[in-house]
């Protein structure tokens, strides 16, 4: 199949989780022999052939907001894909986000391809609600992709629930695709327990930006009512975003700054080495469309103590492979951490667990065979 | 070459309004000349019919921006559809775009159907002051048409002068302040369309006798 994908990230510009599922699940597409092509952003105009993909890359001139760039963005994108029509017969578009929604709305018209929209998230959800002009138009254009896709890809059930009743997309219409993971790179980490902890410290980790989706605050409020309990843990709040001096803040004015470590950004090599090093990862957050943290973490072995929200329920087997918590309950919270590393032989046991069901449930290979059967539900839809 | 059929563009088309005035009095010249003039905008519903010597294509839009620069850009999905739509029922050959608000789709349109395209300027950014938030913005794509057009008109001195921070060559700039300016535009159609035509056949040929346009043309390939 020749397949399009148009994403506003694609390694090396990464922001959030978009660049890295659209790379895994193209390369995995590739290795099973179909042809990819990608347009993304770039600092500059550029075309290269890497790990058997082609990547093309467009700049756009920035503007006072980031909806005015994408639309821009998007012109190029689509004026890129019209360029490549001339030696490409296209089988499928496939959008991801709101943010390739205009371009590829555009390129479907004018080919026979089938558009495939997959929303990695929802702009009502991960901003609260539909409170400013630029969330509408967010908002909009998610529709606009739903509406305009013949198929949509959803990374979570609770996201194609909120899909099938926020936007009235037809049932038939949507299918709940998984992200995967090549649990293989994140088991090659070494440990640096001794770098980061004490020999009696126990480390606990949160990966992720620094944000109110994220629930940053409830674990923060949560890391007291661990202390009390056990005071050998230590929290290594990994991630950037723009709140990490408000959150460092937050942990200094309620006395937990000096267990509580954050290291900012944290790049892949390193976050692997902490996956292995740590005895739990914990995702208190309110909003979690799939949320790949935790196949990561269960990959490297380690059990994940996760808010019972969207993909994280399907991720994570309560007291199998780690805990479910009540999101945005620090008591809640601090309560699975606290089982979670209470025992290490039930801790050994959950982590080992975990692994074996990112390998098996979570495998690129099956998330692009579910692709695959997606896509040729689309050629026959339209 | 005498071109037969043009593709305006122009955001809005409204009695009284100054752009749509204008593609009013090139078509009617046109069809003086026997050119068939077809002109997509934006209305409040879909239209398909006869005004004058235009045969207009409204297309209603139901989205809105953020802002009027948004909305213009999420207009383009919906002129790229009816242009596609013309394009596929018509001999179309050459398309027109009318500032700013029109480009990105008639740069689009202009390579996927390989038509020539010609831009009028009726004012740049540059001249209007660069003093609206998206002016870098617009001032890029209207530098994108510039660099990708066939020609470019202008009717004003003072928006000729404000291009020359785009350091152009002078003839690609058609400064049209005569009173039968029409006639000029239809020239500049003939002329973008001839060149272009005889590119396509060179190339065809190329293909059909070498198999690579780049051998023919005498550009080496090491």
């Amino acid at each position: 199949m020749e397949i399009l994908m148009l994403t506003w990230e694609y390694p090396p510009n990464k922001v959030g989780g978009v660049a890295a599922h659209v790379e895994d699940l193209s390369k995995t597409l590739n290795e099973m022999g179909h042809d990819i092509t990608v347009i993304t952003f770039g600092e500059e105009e550029e075309s290269e052939v890497k790990d058997g993909i082609e990547v093309h890359r467009i700049n756009a001139k920035e503007g006072p907001d980031i909806t005015s760039w994408v639309l821009m963005s998007n012109h190029r994108m689509q004026k890129k894909g019209v360029e490549l029509l001339k030696e490409k017969d296209f089988d499928i578009i496939h959008a991801h986000d709101w943010s390739a929604v205009p371009a590829a709305a555009s390129l479907k018209e004018v080919t026979d391809a089938p558009m495939v929209t997959t929303l990695h998230s929802l702009e009502r959800s991960r901003v609260g609600s539909i409170h400013s002009d630029m969330s509408k138009l967010i908002n909009d254009l998610e529709w606009y992709g739903a509406y305009e896709a013949d198929k949509v890809i959803t990374v979570g059930e609770d996201i194609r629930d909120e899909i099938l009743h926020h936007f009235s997309v037809p049932e038939e219409k949507l299918h709940h695709v998984p992200n995967g993971v090549f649990a293989d790179k994140f088991q090659k980490g070494n440990s640096v327990r001794d770098e980061i902890a004490l020999d009696w410290e126990i480390p606990v980790l949160f990966v992720g930006r620094l944000c109110h989706q994220k629930g940053v605050r409830h674990l923060i409020e949560a890391m007291p009512k661990v202390l009390d309990k056990k005071p050998e843990v230590k929290f290594i709040v990994a991630g950037g975003g723009g709140g990490v001096d408000h959150y460092r803040n937050m942990a200094e004015s309620i006395g937990v700054d000096d267990k509580a470590y954050f290291p900012g950004f944290v790049p892949d090599d390193q976050l692997i080495d902490l996956y292995n090093s740590v005895d739990a990862t914990v995702m208190p957050s309110v909003y979690e469309p799939f949320g790949i943290v935790a196949l990561e973490s269960m990959s490297a072995g380690t059990p994940v103590v996760g808010s019972h929200v969207g993909g994280i329920k399907q991720t994570v087997v309560h007291e199998w492979t780690g805990l479910h918590v009540e999101p945005a309950n620090p008591d809640s919270i601090a309560w699975g951490i606290e089982k979670a590393i209470s025992d290490p032989t039930w801790n050994d046991w959950m982590g080992k667990n975990g692994k074996k069901r990112a390998e098996e449930k979570f495998t690129w290979h099956r998330v692009a065979d579910m692709t695959l059967d997606v896509y040729d539900k689309a050629i026959k839809t339209k | 070459m005498s071109v037969e059929s043009v593709l305006m563009l122009t955001q809005k088309y409204s009695e009284g309004e100054k752009i749509s005035e204008y593609c009013q009095r090139l078509a009617s010249h046109l069809e003086d000349e026997g050119v068939e003039t077809h002109l997509v905008c934006f209305g409040d519903e879909d239209v398909d019919e006869k005004v004058g010597s235009v045969n207009l294509h409204k297309f209603s839009f139901k989205m809105h921006g953020d802002n009027y620069f948004s909305w213009s850009m999420l207009l383009q999905s919906r002129f790229m559809e009816k242009i596609d739509e013309i394009v596929e029922e018509e001999d179309v050959d050459v398309i027109h775009a009318n500032n700013w608000p029109t480009l990105p789709a008639s740069l689009t349109a202009s390579k996927l159907h390989e038509l020539p395209f010609v831009v009028t300027y009726h004012s740049i950014e540059e001249e209007r002051g660069m003093d609206n938030p998206h002016s870098h913005q617009i001032s890029d794509l209207e530098w994108e048409g510039i660099e990708e057009a066939s020609f470019i008109v202008v009717h004003k001195d003072k928006t000729k002068e404000a291009m020359e921070v785009y350091d152009l060559p002078e003839k690609k700039v058609k400064l049209l302040a005569n009173e039968d300016w029409e006639k000029d535009v239809k020239k500049l159609y003939d002329r973008a369309a001839q060149v272009n035509s005889n590119l396509q056949n060179m190339e065809k040929e190329a293909e059909d006798n070498h198999g690579n346009f780049d051998a023919y043309v005498g550009v080496s390939s090491e």
